[in-house]
């Protein structure tokens, strides 16, 4: 279940960022297109380090379950400071407009 | 933002580049270690390691077997003694002749049944390779060799009380005068159980046809070992070994698809009418669609990193290598091993009870500076 969620919160944000960027990519594919082929082998080397990432997860026995729990609490860790600071920096701008 | 940025790409690069590093010390130990003769099998790349082994050359080979009168649909079992005794000579019982008038490839078409006495460890990958000739050839569909690890061909629960006279015949001058008709079946199998594991169980089957006066023999067999199982090796197995009829209709078709493409190809060239390519022109990036961006993948490298940690499951990494297959195995050849689940399940315990102490530690502390109205300070964590 935290699996999924997760999952499918990381699939949505990529999915953003890659809606985002696109005009971009597109210019640099188009205008600059050994930028581009630099980019694109630099991806493909983090690619292929991805693909070594569950032959390490397998050798060090955890479960997916504290995998899941691992992620889960970085997440949170991460994002939720984030966001109440957002919320305090909006009260107290709106405060200071209010005054 | 500046700060959360800079510690995400930082942080990143430093986890894949830590990585990197543990991958780079572990494949040097390890090419140390295969350097020096360990034989750490489950920790080691596996090489292929390939033994021949023909019953002609072999004292105790083949341990026992049975023979079937298919049109009596009852058969004799064989078993040869344990002891010093060379099991194979030119009178040894391993031919198998049936000197009936007609010989019906019955309902089952089991037409004889080996056991093995060759060593598989649960979780590899084995081919073997059987080897019979007999003086005619015989037609019939459905040939195969059925494999049985972990237990005798021979121990058939409801094993017929019936059984034919066994006639033994000499091999030498067999091979000499009659076996003219030589097969060779082969099968990529994985022992799924250590139990019994060092017997492999071989029986020959056919169906279909009907026959007499028939010599048949085993004349031997070749097991290799073709390290730990893995998808993809046995994949490549299977697209580069012997064509099947499959696999020859299939050619057939895709060089007769091709064929007709060149044609086509051909008679679009000759053709003058240009209409339909400028008609067609406005519409070139109609559904075009391409979201393998290189900026995009290397901004979304660190979540589609954790996305591979929750989901994907492992792929042993293999390369070719001197025309061999070197492959590092998966963790879960450790783990599977006896005990090693009981481990794991300590392991984690033991990884979850820290975790979920330092989660709540950390939730705390968290709590308490968020509580501070003079603290706008984003926490950030230094991986």
């Amino acid at each position: 279940m935290i699996n999924a969620i997760l999952t499918g919160i990381f699939n949505l944000v990529i999915g953003l960022v890659n809606v985002i960027l696109s005009p971009i990519d597109t210019l640099i594919s188009t205008y600059m297109p050994s930028l581009d082929s630099a980019f694109s082998m630099v991806s493909q080397l983090f690619e292929n380090s991805i693909n070594f990432i569950p032959w390490v997860i397998s050798w060090t026995g955890l479960n997916s379950t504290v995998i899941g729990l691992i992620v889960s609490y970085f997440t949170f860790k991460l994002t939720v400071p984030f966001l109440i600071h957002t919320v305090k920096l909006a009260i107290s701008w709106y405060d200071k407009l209010k005054v | 933002m500046k700060k959360i940025l800079n510690w995400t790409f930082g942080a990143c690069f430093r986890t894949i580049g830590r990585f990197l590093a543990i991958f780079l010390v572990g494949v040097l130990l390890i090419f140390i270690g295969s350097k020096l003769g360990f034989k750490l099998d489950s920790i080691l790349p596996i090489k292929v390691n390939a033994s021949e082994t023909w019953i002609g050359n072999v004292k105790y080979g083949i341990n026992s077997y049975f023979i079937y009168d298919l049109k009596a649909n009852s058969h004799t079992n064989v078993d040869y003694e344990t002891g010093s005794v060379p099991r194979y000579s030119n009178t040894d019982r391993v031919t198998w002749y049936q000197n009936s008038s007609a010989m019906t490839i019955g309902d089952n078409g089991i037409m004889s049944a080996y056991n093995i006495s060759q060593r598989t460890l649960s979780g590899y990958l084995y081919q073997l390779t059987f080897y019979a000739c007999s003086n005619k050839r015989i037609y019939y569909a459905n040939t195969n060799a059925d494999i049985f690890v972990g237990g005798k061909a021979g121990d058939v629960a409801n094993r017929p009380a019936n059984s034919v006279t066994y006639q033994a015949t000499n091999i030498t001058e067999l091979l000499a005068t009659d076996a003219n008709y030589c097969a060779m079946y082969t099968t990529l199998f994985v022992p799924n159980t250590t139990t019994n594991g060092s017997w492999v169980g071989l029986r020959l089957r056919a169906s279909g046809n009907n026959i007499s006066g028939l010599y048949f023999t085993a004349f031997g067999y070749d097991i290799q070992q073709l390290g730990l199982y893995d998808k993809t090796i046995e994949d490549i197995i299977n697209n580069s070994g012997f064509a099947t009829a499959e696999n020859v209709d299939q050619v057939q078709q895709s060089v007769t698809q091709v064929q007709q493409e060149i044609q086509q190809t051909q008679d679009t060239i000759i053709n003058e009418d240009t209409t339909g390519a400028q008609s067609s022109a406005s519409g070139f990036f109609d559904n075009f669609e391409d979201n393998d961006f290189g900026l995009s993948s290397i901004i979304t490298a660190p979540l589609r990193a954790i996305n591979a940690m929750l989901n994907d499951t492992c792929v042993a990494p293999s390369a070719i290598y001197k025309g061999q297959i070197i492959s590092l195995p998966c963790g879960n050849m450790l783990w599977s091993r006896e005990g090693g689940q009981d481990f794991r399940n300590f392991l984690n315990l033991f990884y979850g009870g820290f975790l979920v102490y330092f989660v709540i530690r950390s939730l705390f502390l968290d709590i308490e500076k968020l509580k501070n109205p003079n603290n706008d300070k984003v926490e950030v964590e230094k991986l």
